[in-house]
């Protein structure tokens, strides 16, 4: 072999090397990622509130290994397998039933990120779903929608002066409320000597949605020497009307 | 410098303080309108000069009567209290 051949080769070994490095270092690049790396983009691309994401990912930690590398193949395969949606937007919400999340289809749809390592037969897939389906992010479906109304007359001498009005729209089955709408609160009649203006709020906690609508009732003018205030609740467990009041605070 | 003649300035005053009478228990800022003008009234009939008393002496009532009410009327709504509400509350669909 002469010196031109031995160059040559060893310019072919050190160019194979070279080569060689940089196809593994390309395939380290690719390298799949980990069952938590893929639900961490999903819950990414969902977009929900740093309390809720800390509590699905804890949730996530919880779960035996090989469980996780279900849910992964599941997000990778058809991630909006792992919600359910019924007719309307579909709207989100944690397992707390914290926070609602809207247009979330759109955004799981265009954001979870797939790898190719996650390759399981569809029959496992699907027993996969069912067995990580304690994981599942239940949208809220979109139940029957109710109205209340709560009245409290004021009256002088069996006379009716005023009236307490309110109103909460709420959408719920029949054990568990499932979303508020509407809470608000006015007041008709003759107030005398008050200036009432009202203010409202509401959440859903447990199955129970409530609302109340706060009086403020000022001496002549809003933001008078005196006041007094009230306020009107309504508390319902699914349809049945758990607490009714009005008082003063 | 034309002044108003003083009787037609009390037929006057009688007629805002009907006006607040009507609309004090209703609208708050026609109470602050009463006070006033209950203080206006008496002021005038108490300087001894020659008006008319009567007319006077009328718009005080209604005013103080406008205050009465509206007090009352106050209280009432203060006073108001509800802890059932299962009479008072209905719920449908829709």
């Amino acid at each position: 072999m002469n010196r031109l051949t031995k160059v040559a080769s060893a310019s072919g070994i050190a160019l194979g090397l070279v080569l060689g490095t940089g196809i593994t270092a390309a395939n380290a690049d690719e390298a799949p990622d980990s069952a938590e790396a893929v639900f961490s983009d999903f819950v990414d691309a969902l977009n929900v509130s740093d309390t809720t994401d800390a509590a699905l990912n804890q949730k996530f930690d919880q779960l035996p290994a090989a469980e996780q590398e279900r849910v992964a193949d599941t997000i990778e395969e058809d991630p909006l397998s792992l919600m359910q949606f019924s007719t309307g937007a579909p709207i989100l919400t944690s397992s707390t039933g914290t926070a609602a999340e809207p247009a979330l289809a759109r955004n799981i749809a265009s954001s979870i990120k797939t790898a190719s390592h996650h390759s399981v037969p569809n029959g496992e897939r699907a027993s996969a779903r069912n067995a990580a389906s304690g994981l599942h992010i239940q949208t809220v479906a979109t139940n029957p929608r109710y109205t209340a109304t709560y009245l409290v007359n004021a009256s002088l001498f069996g006379i009716t002066t005023g009236t307490f009005n309110m109103r909460y729209v709420f959408e719920a089955t029949s054990t568990n409320v499932t979303r508020n709408l509407e809470c608000t609160g006015w007041f008709t009649g003759a107030a005398g000597i008050w200036n009432i203006s009202t203010s409202q709020s509401n959440y859903v906690s447990g199955g129970s949605g409530a609302c109340t609508v706060r009086y403020n009732m000022a001496l002549a003018f809003k933001g008078s020497f005196f006041s007094a205030n009230k306020q009107q609740q309504l508390i319902y467990t699914g349809t049945r009307l758990t607490s009714a009041t009005l008082k003063n605070v | 410098m034309t002044r108003t003649h003083p009787a037609v300035t009390d037929r006057w005053l009688l007629v805002a303080s009907v006006a607040v009478r009507v609309l004090a228990p209703v609208v708050w800022p026609a109470l602050i309108g009463a006070v006033v003008l209950l203080v206006w009234v008496s002021v005038r009939l108490a300087r001894q000069l020659p008006r008319s008393v009567a007319l006077l002496t009328t718009a005080i009532v209604v005013l103080s009567l406008s205050i009465v009410v509206s007090a009352a009327l106050g209280v009432a709504t203060a006073l108001t209290v509800s802890d059932t509400g299962e009479g008072g509350v209905t719920l449908i669909q829709g």
